[in-house]
């Protein structure tokens, strides 16, 4: 993809502009419409320079910069006017003339974002409530600067009396951020959420809860809210051996149902964006419940810890996403374990996650052809693949089914063990040294089976790689069985699939009739080769009537309970202009999966059980 | 309980021939006597427009004693018990300061008993009347930018006394910087309150208001010494541009409507012309005014609304046949005593006729476009009317008002509802041939118009008429059977529509619809296939009518469905009438309707093979074209 000569050699990152100082003022006083003004100030010399926009962004891994977003750039050294071309390749890179007698350019622009689609970082910033911003979006850098070793002096305003939350040190004076001279790995680390209604909740000296929303109302948390998050932390540095890896930690939370849900993880706070009565609805809490747990963990996996091939000097640098299945399944691990362990869940609900996700991966009918390890290699596509079909082309699989793989480690090394060891010692051991370091800490796959070696000794290798590599029908990770569960299916959903539905508004068929389907009756997703499938539909396809009722996802259920006694479920169907009838032959009633428990002693249960 | 002549009136209307007076109500009879205890003071408080809500104060002078106001049910022009008092609010009644309890009458709940105080000579009456505040709830009488005020909706009277004995005086207050039109002489105006010369009670509710922000007034008889005027209320100043050009036509209306008559019905007349998309519709007839609701485009979209034109020669048409010249059994002594519209099929029937016959010789249509309305309303009483084919005649229909009372009706076709309109033009369409044919072409229906509406100029004082009358000035002209020949068409299940041939020309449907029924499919937004597959279909799928016994009924095909789909594809008013086509070039291709009723979808297939079906008249060559003559300017 790259095509800049400059560019494609990984090596070759000048020293240019290392150690120089990039000022930044950032103008979001209109981010209600959208619409952040920028001015970037890059150290320059006479002569033809190149500078970039962030391409690679940590923890997307993928090159989604959102130089698309980018409008109204106009480049001046002193009062002169200086024109710019892009690079015809490289659409993140620009070119200029430095004029003579010049030692720096002033690069202005706007950010915008659409307020519907776009994604993750590209996707709606702002309403008349609330705002984030991430200051990849805002800045430009010289070509091939090391981020490490580039200083960014930056200036923020928020729109007038918000109160804003970000882990960047600095001080506020009415609505301008005078951030503290930052590197910037760390600048473009430190978001900034923002909102008409903010309330901070300091959990400690530490630790602290900025929450930015659409209504007063939103802010209302229950005080359990609180000390469930004040245990988070204390489960995590238990689980982490007591080291942690920032100066403080702010978690930044944007409440609201006009922003794309969201969550990105930084070594020293985390953005976290989901619905507006996400804190204070009891459903809808208990659905995000883990996105906090998730993205703190990743301060110590993913942030200090990070696959080698991952961590790049530049934003400019491809990323390998190889070990995605650690850094996204391990931290998927980590997040229901401390979920449960700080008591944001209960032992059942922590079940119900692990068996909706369980039930999810096992009809995995893309596994056929598609191994757990090329969904993480392909991480890139796999973010961005939109659209149906997804158990067959498979999506971020190294998530739920790096969960259920991580599962199987903690469980084998607690059989192994006479359970006197677990993936808690794992932890300790990869994630507890340097307490209070943020400088990123690389490792291979080998670190990881060594790590495990020590901790418990058996061939890691083989056994991650049985697992990683597979392909075939069977669901290749046992953590649930070795841990005294055993997953089934029932008639009624299990209350976090309850809570979900309630939360979509859709209707999960996937394990019965094959399909899952909006209230609208947009069809999601058909099960490959399912009982949907073989009459004929695909995703796209809309569900107009069930056996000539009008469409609604408990009519749909309410007929796949009925053809247990032999009728036929019959769908009245709209492809685009087109109406047309299809028969299910579907006789089973409705499957929804939950954990019953089977022999040996209950590992699950230990493994949610609160440390401190 | 007493008996009172209302009181056998209502039930005679009520309850037939049920004559035991068990069930009467307590409102005194209407005498022919002046309301001794002096004029009603009438103010009503037009400012709340944002809450659309006209707040009432009216002073009742009154002895003391037992006291009944009624609120207007019987409104003239509506021909039905259809006052809106389920907007009235808000009523007490006050004497000398004191507040006095009211009684709403249990079997007249337009009728307010109170008892006024010894020592008291009047009573004080506040109320709100509360407009729709949208269509659902009825008619919305104010908006933004202007207001419509029907002085029925906004008085109560005393009972007892005929309406045209009782002296009212009027005054109302508007909105800061709005104009006001109305057939009311202004006595004062003070900043925005004005203040009328008083007038008769009856008078009064027949000289409604509009009232506007955005207003012009245009002079129809430039010159003449008794003014006709065009008063324009629009949404925005942009659609009152109306150009010399259109004006032009409306002038010629009044001409040809004084050629014809040769006498008038007003001291002034003024056409009150809404052109409005918010404020709710109307057409109605007063004696020297008319409501005139357009849509907000009428003059800018001049094209478009082409077949609205004749809402103003028909509204006009009334001064002299309705207002003026009213059956003597719908002219009512006040606005509670029922009406009995058993004529209205000269007073609305005539009218129609005069309506659309009128809007060509005044060019406000062409004589295309007149004669393809001409062939929409004989298709519908050829083949779009099987309830008048079968179990009721045009006689009967004019009881339609108060029975249906203008609301939706599952069956239109096959109930048949004011038929007299349409039906009554065709009538008098086909009297028209047979004065030609009598007279060997020397008398018209032109001759009965100047015979029975052209008398007594200038005097607007209601002159009332019989069957017979309407017969002995039809003999009058030319002898004949008159009363067979009426009566058969008003009372019979037979053909209506014999003067279109009569006058040279045929009925013919072909598969293209007129320039006039596409215009009507674009302002209701359906596509009506009524002649072919026998259903007319709105914009969403909604299925409109279905003709009685038509091929979509047979299929089981119901005006409450919706059409999702035809043969498979979405539906569209095209794919539909695409699939009428089809069916027709290949008679093995159904036509399948998809249908949804309530939570519920089935498909039918409909068996019609006749492909597309619309209305024309197509010229007779062996007859001559008296049409032609008819619509011909004087």
């Amino acid at each position: 993809m790259l095509g800049s000569a400059a560019l494609s050699v990984a090596a070759a990152v000048a020293s240019l502009a290392s150690g120089s100082t990039v000022n930044v003022d950032v103008d979001a006083s209109e981010i209600s419409r959208r619409i952040v003004h920028a001015k970037v100030s890059l150290p320059a010399k006479t002569g033809p320079m190149t500078f970039t926009y962030p391409k690679w962004i940590p923890g997307d891994h993928s090159p989604d910069g959102t130089i698309a977003g980018v409008v109204n750039m106009r480049i001046t050294a002193g009062k002169e006017t200086v024109a710019w071309t892009r690079d015809p390749v490289e659409m993140f890179a620009f070119h200029v003339d430095v004029p003579p007698k010049a030692t720096s350019i002033e690069i202005a622009f706007d950010f915008v974002t659409p307020s519907d689609g776009g994604t993750l970082s590209g996707s709606n910033m702002g309403t008349e409530n609330v705002g984030v911003i991430n200051f990849n979006q805002l800045v430009f850098v010289p070509e091939n600067a090391k981020s490490d070793d580039v200083t960014v002096k930056a200036r923020l305003t928020v729109p007038k009396g918000w109160g804003a939350g970000t882990a960047l040190p600095g001080t506020r004076k009415g609505d301008v951020f005078d951030f503290d001279a930052a590197s910037l790995t760390t600048f473009v680390d430190s978001p900034v959420n923002m909102g008409r209604h903010f309330k901070r909740f300091v959990l400690d000296d530490k630790h602290a809860v900025s929450v930015a929303a659409e209504s007063e109302a939103a802010l209302d948390v229950p005080t359990d809210v609180v000390t469930e998050w004040r245990q988070l932390v204390a489960e995590a540095g238990a689980l982490f051996g007591g080291a942690r890896h920032y100066r403080r930690y702010e978690f930044l939370v944007t409440l609201s149902d006009h922003v794309d849900f969201f969550g990105l993880e930084h070594h020293e706070s985390s953005d976290n964006r989901f619905a507006e009565r996400g804190l204070i609805d009891d459903d809808k809490r208990a659905y995000y419940a883990s996105l906090l747990p998730h993205e703190y963990a990743h301060s110590w996996n993913g942030k200090f810890r990070r696959p080698a091939d991952l961590w790049t000097p530049t934003f400019d640098m491809p990323m390998q996403d190889d070990l995605l299945w650690v850094y996204e399944g391990l931290t998927d691990y980590w997040c229901g374990v401390l979920t449960a362990r700080a008591g944001l869940w209960d032992a059942s609900q922590y079940r119900d996650s692990l068996a909706s996700i369980a039930a999810a991966m096992a009809h995995r009918s893309g596994r056929a052809w598609r191994s757990l390890q090329d969904t993480a290699d392909a991480a890139p596509l796999t973010y961005f693949g939109g659209g149906g079909w997804i158990s067959f082309r498979r999506g971020t699989d190294f998530y739920p089914e790096g969960q259920l793989l991580w599962l199987d480690v903690d469980t084998r090394i607690r059989e192994l063990s006479g359970n006197k060891r677990s993936l808690d010692d794992f932890a300790r051991a990869f994630y507890g040294m340097d307490n209070g370091s943020y400088v990123t800490k690389t490792y291979t796959f080998d670190d990881v089976v060594n790590t495990l070696n020590q901790v418990q000794a058996s061939d890691w290798a083989t056994f991650l790689h049985d697992r990683l590599d597979y392909t075939g029908s069977e669901l290749p990770e046992h953590g649930i069985e070795r841990g005294g569960w055993k997953l089934v299916y029932t008639d009624t959903p299990n209350a976090m699939d309850k809570a979900m539905e309630k939360v979509r508004h859709g209707v999960n068929l996937a394990y019965s009739l094959g399909l899952s389907a909006g209230s609208n009756g947009n069809i999601y997703d058909v099960q490959w080769d399912g009982p949907a499938f073989k009459a004929g539909l695909v995703p796209g396809l809309v569900i107009v009537a069930v056996n000539s009722k009008d469409y609604s996802p408990d009519v749909l259920k309410d007929a796949v309970t009925a053809a247990k006694a032999g009728a036929p479920i019959e769908l009245l169907v709209k492809n685009d202009e087109l109406y047309s009838t299809y028969r299910i032959d579907y006789h089973d009633g409705l499957k929804y999966p939950h954990l019953v428990r089977a022999k040996g002693s209950d590992l699950l249960g230990d493994i949610a059980t609160a440390r401190k | 309980m007493k008996t009172t002549v209302l009181a056998t009136a209502l039930l005679a209307a009520g309850l037939g021939l049920l004559a035991a007076p068990v069930h009467a109500d307590d409102v005194p009879p209407v005498q022919d006597t002046p309301y001794a205890p002096g004029t009603l003071k009438i103010h009503v408080d037009a400012t709340d427009v944002a809450h659309r809500i006209f707040r009432v104060h009216e002073t009742i002078p009154a002895a003391a004693g037992p006291l009944t106001l009624l609120y207007p049910q019987w409104i003239p022009g509506h021909h039905s018990p259809t006052g809106p008092i389920d907007k009235f609010a808000g009523l007490t009644v006050k004497a000398n300061g004191k507040t006095l309890e009211w009684t709403r009458d249990p079997l007249n709940v337009y009728a307010f008993h109170v008892n006024v105080p010894e020592g008291a000579s009047a009573v004080d009456v506040d109320f709100q009347f509360l407009s729709a505040q949208e269509r659902s709830q009825g008619r919305v009488m104010m908006t933004p930018e202007m207001l419509s005020l029907q002085w029925d909706t906004v008085s109560v009277y005393p009972a007892g006394h005929n309406i045209r004995m009782i002296d009212a005086d009027a005054s109302v207050t508007l909105p800061a910087g709005w104009e006001a039109a109305t057939a009311l002489e202004l006595e004062s105006k003070n900043g925005n309150t004005l203040d009328y010369k008083t007038i008769s009670y009856n008078a009064l509710i027949d000289s409604p208001m509009l009232a506007g922000k955005y207003h012009k007034q245009i002079d129809l008889d430039p010159g003449a010494k008794v003014p006709v005027h065009m008063d324009l209320f629009a949404d925005a100043p942009k659609y009152l541009e109306a150009t010399p050009e259109q004006i032009k036509p409306h002038r010629e209306l009044i001409q040809q409507m004084y050629k014809l008559y040769g006498a008038h019905h007003y001291g002034h007349y003024t056409f009150l012309t809404s052109l409005s998309d918010k404020l709710g519709g109307i057409g109605l007839e007063h004696h020297q005014s008319s409501e005139d609701g357009v849509s907000a485009d009428y003059f800018t979209e001049w094209k478009k609304n082409a077949l609205s034109r004749d809402l103003f020669s028909h509204e006009y048409n009334h001064s002299w046949d309705g207002k003026y010249r009213r059956g003597a059994d719908l002219t009512t002594p006040n606005f509670n005593v029922p009406m009995s519209n058993t004529l209205l099929w000269v007073y609305e029937g005539q009218t129609q006729f005069w309506g659309m016959v009128m809007a060509a010789r005044a060019d406000l249509w062409t004589d295309e476009q007149a004669r393809d309305m001409f062939a929409y309303a004989a298709a519908t009483y050829d083949k779009g009317r099987p309830g008048l084919a079968s179990w009721r005649n045009v006689q009967d229909t004019t009881n339609d008002p108060t029975i249906a009372q203008r609301a939706p009706l599952p069956y239109r076709n096959y109930q048949a509802s004011e038929d007299y309109y349409v039906a009554g033009a065709m009538i008098w369409l086909d009297v028209d041939a047979k004065l030609r044919e009598l007279s060997g072409g020397k008398n018209t229906i032109d001759d009965f118009a100047k015979a029975f509406f052209g008398m007594n100029n200038g005097d607007w004082k209601v002159n009332t008429y019989t069957f017979e009358d309407v017969v002995s000035t039809l003999n009058n002209i030319k002898p004949f059977d008159w009363a067979s020949f009426l009566r058969t068409r008003l009372d019979g299940h037979g053909p209506l529509i014999g003067g279109i041939a009569e006058h040279g020309w045929k009925l013919t449907y072909t598969d293209k619809p007129s320039d006039a029924v596409k215009a009507i499919e674009a302002r209701r937004g359906n596509a009506d296939l009524t002649y072919s597959l026998g259903l007319s279909v709105g914009k969403d799928g909604g299925i409109n009518d279905v003709l009685w016994d038509g091929p979509a009924f047979k299929a089981g095909v119901g005006p409450s469905m919706k059409v999702v789909a035809v043969n498979g594809t979405e539906y569209s008013a095209d794919a539909l009438k695409d699939a009428v086509t089809d069916a027709a070039k290949d008679k093995s291709k159904p036509v399948e309707l998809l249908l949804k009723g309530f939570d519920s979808y089935k498909t039918v297939r409909i068996d019609y093979h006749d492909g597309l079906k619309y209305p024309h008249l197509e010229r007779i060559a062996s007859k001559p074209d008296t049409l032609s003559k008819l619509l011909k300017a004087r």
